[in-house]
């Protein structure tokens, strides 16, 4: 196998399973002159697909790239139709896509998918699920002052700060815009705030050269089987969406949460001071 | 929320439990149902402790059918439910099986609501509930709007129960225990211990206790237990069978 041809090959993917160029076709083309003839080569960054523009090709060029390539292109019109055919495709793709183009989280789609699995979960194990809104405080200022490009790689800077401080089993998706949404499975309201609140703090330090600190406003929900057991799926979101706007409207910057948090210091087990006064001087015979 | 329909019905329905295992719930929830049926009422036991039951061993009876059979099975539960020769219906449990230590919460409430189509068909539902404070057995005390909590004054005893007090009155805002105290010398040690308890739980809990009853150490009831009676349906005269009739009565009158 020549290695100094190894870069230069076809479109739009000529390689064996082992990673190397198909060894008869480079040996055809290299028989033929072939490799003279390219005018551009390209190679995509992970190294799967190899594009390759020739000014002409012999027949038995031609005749080794269709045996080497499900894809060779040989007139302008051809080009056009195929580029069509690819978009329409790719559009088809990114309509069945799980996840945000820009942000890498899940999207839309499957956050409902997923939010619907989880409060069935809970009706089955009687676990409490919980759900995060999280949305960047003051986002349009950021991209009116900075510009979307700018804008946009600052919420994925932020979109990556805050899935840095979840679970490995929390879920989190680009709800639309600014806004993230995140699926606690197994956690309760209590547990869902607290790791809000660290959410809260990780993004203060991001800073895109504001007037202010860089902050987020969360609401927080519970589907608990015992008390929310009757609500839909989209009563849940908005009991979460309406914990967010609340937080909003007290200022941004901050927490707040559908339902009643249990007292979080009483919740544990029988305390020392408990079990002395219960132990103590209950024999007085 | 599925919890009993009692509104309708007129049925008392009762939860035993201890947080300890060893103390006498078992023994306790027998007796007091015999002391039900010879006031003339049509009484249902529901053993509860799906993990390690053992109310059919009290009893003597061997049961073909049990609860699991109802939830995993679809056995309707009248073919179930089992007469006993103490006078009252049983819906046994069976012992052992791993996986209903640890029910999944959809099947609990598969138990509850089919428990709710036989209610009106008794005047008193006494469910014995496992030991320890497992979902089960919180769910089962939850069920039930009468929770009698059996204690002795062992340590262990104490804090196990404190602790299914605690964490029914935190979870579900119960407000009301009824407390048997079991194997006392004499009825002002149970008055001793149930005063420590309710001290404990004003204090800590601000939840003044209910007193129903105490049961006196006795060597015929683990005697009784050795051969698989009832003590109160063949002593019901002797001291453990006054006692168990007074805490009845007790329980009869409470919350009503």
């Amino acid at each position: 196998m020549p290695k100094t041809h190894s870069h230069k090959a076809v479109y739009p993917l000529a390689r064996s399973n082992d990673g190397q160029l198909h060894s008869d076709l480079l040996s055809v083309l290299e028989k033929a002159g072939g490799v003279k003839a390219w005018k551009q080569g390209g190679t995509d960054p992970h190294g799967e697909l190899f594009i390759l523009f020739a000014d002409s090709l012999s027949e038995r060029e031609k005749a080794a790239l269709k045996a080497a390539s499900d894809l060779v292109l040989t007139a302008p019109e051809d080009l056009t139709t195929k580029l069509a055919a690819l978009e329409k495709e790719n559009r088809h793709l990114r309509s069945l896509s799980l996840t945000d183009e820009l942000t890498g989280l899940y999207n839309y789609r499957f956050f409902a998918r997923q939010l619907d699995i989880e409060m069935a979960r809970t009706m089955r194990t009687g676990q409490a699920c919980a759900l995060i809104m999280i949305d960047l405080d003051d986002f349009k200022q950021i991209n009116d002052t900075f510009g979307h490009d700018r804008g946009n790689t600052f919420l994925v800077q932020a979109s990556q700060a805050l899935a840095r401080k979840l679970r490995p089993t929390d879920i989190m998706c680009r709800y639309g815009g600014d806004e993230f949404a995140v699926i606690m499975p197994a956690t309760d309201l209590a547990d869902a705030v607290r790791i809000a609140e660290r959410l809260n703090a990780a993004v203060s330090i991001l800073s895109p050269e504001l007037e202010k600190h860089f902050s987020v406003s969360i609401g927080v929900a519970e589907y608990e089987p015992e008390r929310s057991g009757e609500l839909d799926m989209n009563q849940f979101i908005r009991s979460a969406d309406k914990a967010l706007y609340r937080a909003k409207e007290r200022g941004k910057d901050g927490i707040c949460y559908d339902g009643r948090l249990p007292n979080v210091d009483t919740m544990t087990s029988v305390s020392c001071d408990e079990k002395t006064a219960l132990l103590g001087s209950r024999n007085d015979e | 929320m599925m919890n009993s329909r009692l509104g309708t019905t007129g049925t008392s329905l009762t939860a035993v439990a201890s947080g300890k295992g060893g103390v006498g719930k078992t023994f306790l929830t027998a007796n007091l149902a015999s002391c039900f049926v010879s006031a003339g009422k049509k009484v249902l036991v529901v053993d509860c402790d799906l993990g390690l039951a053992n109310m059919d061993i009290l009893l003597g009876v061997a049961p073909d059918l049990t609860l699991q059979d109802v939830i995993f099975d679809g056995r309707d539960i009248r073919d179930v439910i089992v007469a006993t020769g103490a006078g009252f219906d049983l819906l046994p449990a069976s012992s052992g099986v791993k996986e209903m230590g640890q029910l999944m919460y959809e099947k609990l409430q598969t138990i509850k609501a089919t428990l709710n189509t036989i209610i009106p068909e008794y005047d008193e539902i006494l469910l014995d509930t496992g030991a320890g404070i497992s979902e089960v057995v919180l769910q089962f005390n939850l069920f039930a709007p009468k929770n009698v909590i059996v204690l002795n004054k062992e340590p262990t005893s104490m804090t196990d129960a404190y602790a299914v007090i605690k964490v029914m009155h935190q979870r579900f805002q119960t407000k009301s225990f009824g407390i048997v105290i079991n194997s006392v010398r004499d009825e002002n040690e149970a008055h001793r211990l149930f005063a420590h308890m309710d001290g404990v739980c004003k204090n800590f809990l601000s939840l003044p206790l209910h007193y129903l009853g105490h049961i006196i150490r006795d060597d015929t009831v683990p005697q009784s237990v050795v051969n698989q009676r009832v003590l109160v349906q063949d002593a019901p005269e002797c001291p453990v069978g006054l006692n168990c009739r007074s805490i009845a009565q007790a329980i009869g009158d409470w919350l009503n």
